[in-house]
């Protein structure tokens, strides 16, 4: 009977655990994945419309304020790299309204390269999920969010999951 | 023709190599202008002063890194003003250290190269924030020329040009000039890393923090000329010295190599003679042609307690020389070089 009670006790933690865990994670993913839904780019006749939709995948980068000690330039060399491997959609790298003028995403246009990818948009909704100033996020041909970059996470890291993602 | 090799070898062999050795003391009479620990009131205070201007009036600005802040002195020292902000507002400056530099034009408008962010803030000369525009990647110098062009050099492992062009509003212009180390790597970033300043005729001068090298562009980016000069034996170590060849950092982009930090700082008086402040307290002065005419180490007045960072000479012929410490925030003035 002890022996059941124990199993039984176990079990119920073990469960519980699980259970913890998979709502712990899920509902940040569905927060934020409602959020990103709101994230808008500017088209060019100055209006705000969603990420377009393509067939295969999108890669988005979303650049908020770059802080100091903030590897930009990583994330640069980052985007270029996933870019070199012709990933079956599109990519678009995202400088925030609040901290970009038209002008400065203008300049990176012509100082950069991907300058077809440099867009300026509204990130406001997703602000609370950038790490370092910046959010990588992989969409699918539905926008669905198949992949965003957690906290912590090294360029080697975010490299090598979103060269999986894409194979 | 195997005496054109020959020489041709020779010749390879001697510009691969650089001159390192004791550079001759010289005697540099500096007066002291603006001493921090003397000032009795906090807001007086610099805190790691990273690099210091002149404008046309005479007046000093001081990017005071560690109070996120410039301060702006009259000619004597004496306190005007500060402007900047710490916040992340509109104005705010953010510290970056060696990195951080600071130019102002005619009319005493204030350029501010912030790496941190990374954007260039422009102040009115009366130190109201007018703008800022952002850049991809920091910088580590800025210059300015009459026609308010903003010359910037990249601190960035890409490979790309040496010198990026802005107008005052903020719009980028063009870029030229080849880096050192053309491959990417983190080496080659900073073996490029660069200083500049204009003279008065717009001609822009570049040295290399970790190389000795001065190169004199026309104003519309064309290398006029390209002169060394000697490496102060104490700032160079005998496990560096084997691996310090542009061979070497060309075939090793990336090599785990620490360059020596040789130059700190690049200006330009009223009559065109430049001035290289080198680590350890030396200095070269170039002719307006960028050919190098003189090289000395001089001692410091604190000796081994000031560490000079700065100098500033200026385009107006009446003002002195500026020599900024870091360390203990002061600024002295040299009458004559």
């Amino acid at each position: 009977m002890k022996i059941m009670l124990i199993k039984l006790t176990l079990l119920l933690t073990v469960t519980s655990f699980f259970i913890g865990c998979h709502f712990s994670t899920a509902s940040p993913t569905r927060a934020f994945k409602e959020s990103f839904a709101q994230v808008k780019i500017y088209a060019t006749n100055g209006d705000k419309e969603p990420i377009p939709l393509v067939n295969g995948l999108t890669i988005v980068n979303l650049f908020d304020e770059f802080s100091i000690g903030c590897p930009t330039g990583n994330r640069f060399e980052t985007m270029e790299r996933l870019n070199s491997l012709q990933p079956s959609g599109t990519i678009f790298l995202i400088f925030s309204d609040k901290h970009f003028s038209t002008q400065d995403v203008d300049n990176f246009k012509a100082i950069l390269p991907m300058r077809e990818s440099l867009v300026q948009g509204d990130i406001e909704r997703v602000r609370p999920y950038l790490t370092s100033g910046k959010l990588l996020v992989v969409l699918d041909s539905k926008r669905n969010v198949i992949w965003y970059e957690k906290p912590g996470m090294s360029e080697q890291q975010v490299m090598s999951q979103v060269a999986d993602v894409i194979h | 023709m195997t005496t054109i090799l020959l020489i041709m070898l020779i010749w390879r062999l001697a510009f691969a190599v650089q001159a390192i050795s004791a550079i001759p003391e010289a005697r540099v009479s500096l007066t002291p202008v603006y001493l921090s620990s003397q000032q009795r009131d906090a807001k007086l205070k610099l805190a790691a002063p990273a690099a210091i201007a002149i404008g046309g009036s005479g007046n000093v600005y001081v990017f005071d890194d560690g109070n996120s802040r410039i301060v702006k002195l009259d000619p004597r020292g004496k306190f005007i003003a500060e402007f900047g902000r710490s916040d992340s507002g509109p104005g705010a400056v953010r510290p970056g250290g060696l990195n951080d530099s600071m130019a102002v034009d005619q009319d005493e408008n204030v350029y501010v190269n912030d790496p941190g962010t990374p954007k260039v803030l422009i102040f009115g000369s009366d130190g109201r924030f007018q703008r800022s525009f952002r850049l991809p990647f920091p910088s580590t110098s800025i210059a300015v020329n009459r026609k308010h062009e903003i010359f910037l050099t990249p601190d960035t492992s890409r490979s790309t040009e040496l010198i990026y062009v802005f107008s005052d509003t903020g719009k980028f212009l063009r870029r030229f000039g080849e880096r050192l180390i053309k491959s990417p790597g983190n080496l080659a970033r900073n073996l490029n890393i660069a200083i500049a300043a204009c003279d008065a005729n717009d001609n822009l001068f570049v040295a290399f923090r970790s190389w000795p090298l001065i190169r004199k562009y026309s104003p519309d980016g064309r290398l006029i000329s390209e002169n060394q000069f000697t490496i102060p034996s104490e700032l160079i170590g005998e496990s560096q010295r084997k691996n310090y060849s542009l061979e070497f950092f060309a075939k090793y982009p990336d090599a785990a190599f620490m360059p020596p930090i040789i130059t700190h700082s690049i200006s330009i008086n009223a009559r065109g003679i430049g001035y290289l402040l080198l680590n350890a307290h030396s200095i070269v002065i170039f002719a307006p042609a960028g050919t190098v005419t003189r090289q000395f180490h001089f001692r410091a007045p604190r000796d081994r307690e000031n560490v000079f960072i700065r100098l500033v000479a200026s385009l107006t012929a009446q003002a002195p020389t500026y020599f900024l410490d870091t360390r203990s925030g002061e600024i002295y003035e040299a009458r004559k070089l």
